[in-house]
């Protein structure tokens, strides 16, 4: 048994998100062999090879994995997918959209956005937008899984030191090509990754006065989140989850936190922050 | 260009959702359904690319059990032009999903295909992509902005780091994200009208498919409690509180 883990990365360095996803890995059990795909990519994968438990790094340098389009990415996956009992992802952009298609090519389900192992065929997922834990078995032979990274610790990200071994990729379908990105200008961290999230709700009236969030954010190095029927009432959505989130309020007492407490946080519209 | 959205029944977005004491799964007796709001959004995008004069046919399909034909109803009451019906009382899984409208669209032929990014009950997110992929088609999940160009589509996705663009090649999928518009209600004359447009019935077996589930669900339960909130009289014990207790800073 072996489980490939698909490397979410900016061709340096190897996003965080990826080192939960490590330590999902490490609960299933088993090799574990993390897939660089990407366009000059050397440098992500010499990090990778320094995380401990990684087994192997297989890059795949390549132009058609430049911009991580689902289509050449999920193609890559079916290629080196027989070769393995499970295929992982931590839960991002581009493996939401590559790890679906794949297993579908492979003819095989997927289990979305795991917060728990419980053996190597069985794994607990949130559905109904948190409102329920279900525990689901999977029956077929190989298992593409997507990890949620506030399920599962973050793995050290050094102290390892794997083989990178290079493969060949799985060419470009030609379906999409890809234009331009328009990255959300903001110093604060990526909703999606970040460690603290400052996030307001109804409390906070409206989106005017989410400045007083950005401030305090600022202070804590924290993302900016909103809750589902604010960022609703502001036009967006995208729930995101955090390790840690403080809910903001603005009452006739003035401006509080409500507690550290759970949370759907959602991104409020683009100028608040990087969704 | 015909235009195929795929629409799934659920538990109403506004609903609180109860688990069932037994843990099998969640109290759907009694509960309000609705369409998924992901789905409505599909609808309106495929309506309003009618309404330009892109699109000239709007074919609205939910697979499932018998009452899946109220949410195409819906669809139909909004504007779409028929609807098809693939009847099962199996409880559908996305792969399963996916092979059916595969099926579906082998016979219908349409130059787009829309979904909804997700549902909002098994927050699964695959059908699209795994429908895109069984098709060998181009997909653009996430989209919030859809224009139609000579021999294909430009789509704005929402990614982590922001917004990217790419163009696809005709035919391709789309699912939809928030931001790609906001739904409109289904007018009373729509909803009269409605009843009169065609839905025609298939089922898997008649699609060559098979929907046997690949996932066993073993229980399904409440999630923990949320702690309630504790005020702080001044901000030296906010900040002890985040230092020690929540250890965040």
């Amino acid at each position: 048994m072996a489980i490939l883990l698909l490397a979410e990365h900016d061709n340096n360095a190897i996003k965080p998100a990826t080192l939960n996803a490590v330590t999902a890995a490490a609960k299933i059990g088993g090799e574990v062999h993390l897939l660089v795909a990407g366009q000059n990519a050397k440098a992500a994968a010499e990090a990778g090879s320094k995380i401990p438990g990684i087994a192997k790094v297989l890059l795949c340098d390549d132009a058609a994995y430049a911009n991580g389009l689902a289509e050449n990415v999920a193609a890559l996956l079916v290629k080196l997918a027989p070769a393995y009992s499970h295929v992982l992802a931590a839960t991002t952009a581009i493996s939401k959209s590559a790890m679906p298609r794949a297993a579908a090519l492979l003819d095989v389900a997927q289990i979305s956005d795991i917060i728990g192992v419980e053996s190597p065929d069985t794994f607990v997922r949130l559905t109904y937008a948190g409102n329920a834990v279900t525990t689901v078995q999977s029956s077929d032979k190989i298992k593409v899984i997507t990890v949620r990274s506030t399920g599962f610790d973050a793995s050290p990200a050094t102290g390892g030191s794997a083989a990178v071994e290079t493969v060949a990729g799985a060419g470009d379908t030609g379906l999409t090509t890809f234009l331009r990105q328009e990255v959300h200008r903001s110093e604060r961290p990526e909703l999606a990754s970040a460690r603290i999230v400052i996030s307001g709700g109804r409390g906070m009236q409206s989106g005017d006065n989410f400045k007083l969030l950005e401030r305090v954010a600022d202070k804590l190095g924290a993302a900016v989140g909103a809750s589902v029927s604010m960022a609703t009432t502001n036009g967006d959505t995208e729930a995101v989850r955090a390790q840690i989130v403080f809910q903001f309020v603005l009452n006739a007492e003035g401006f509080g936190v409500e507690a550290p407490g759970i949370f759907r946080p959602c991104a409020t519209n683009g100028n608040h922050l990087a969704t | 260009m015909k235009v195929l959205v795929a629409v799934k029944r659920v538990i109403d977005a506004n609903v609180k959702v109860r688990v069932k004491a037994d843990g099998t799964g969640v109290e759907t007796a009694n509960v309000k359904m609705a369409m998924n709001p992901f789905c409505e959004i599909a609808v309106e995008e495929a309506l309003r690319l009618k309404e330009a004069g892109k699109a000239t046919e709007i074919v609205a399909v939910s697979c499932g059990a018998q009452s899946s034909q109220e949410t195409i109803r819906t669809a139909l009451a909004m504007g779409a032009d028929r609807g098809i019906h693939v009847l099962t009382d199996v409880v559908l899984q996305p792969l399963a999903v996916a092979k059916l409208l595969k099926a579906v669209i082998a016979k219908e032929q349409p130059g787009l295909v829309i979904l909804g990014k997700q549902a909002i009950d098994d927050d699964c997110n695959q059908t699209g992509q795994m429908l895109a992929g069984l098709l060998g088609w181009p997909q653009a999940t996430f989209a919030s902005k859809l224009q139609v160009e000579d021999g294909g589509f430009t789509v704005t996705r929402e990614v982590d780091a922001g917004l990217e663009v790419i163009k696809l090649k005709a035919p391709a999928l789309i699912t939809t994200d928030l931001r790609l518009n906001e739904p409109r209600y289904a007018s009373l004359p729509n909803i009269m009208k409605a009843k009169k447009k065609p839905i025609e019935a298939l089922t898997p077996d008649a699609l060559g498919v098979d929907v046997t589930p690949r996932v066993k669900t073993l229980k399904v339960v409440e999630p923990a409690k949320r702690k309630s909130g504790v005020r702080v009289k001044s901000v030296s014990e906010l900040v002890d509180k985040l230092r020690n207790e929540a250890k965040v800073i």
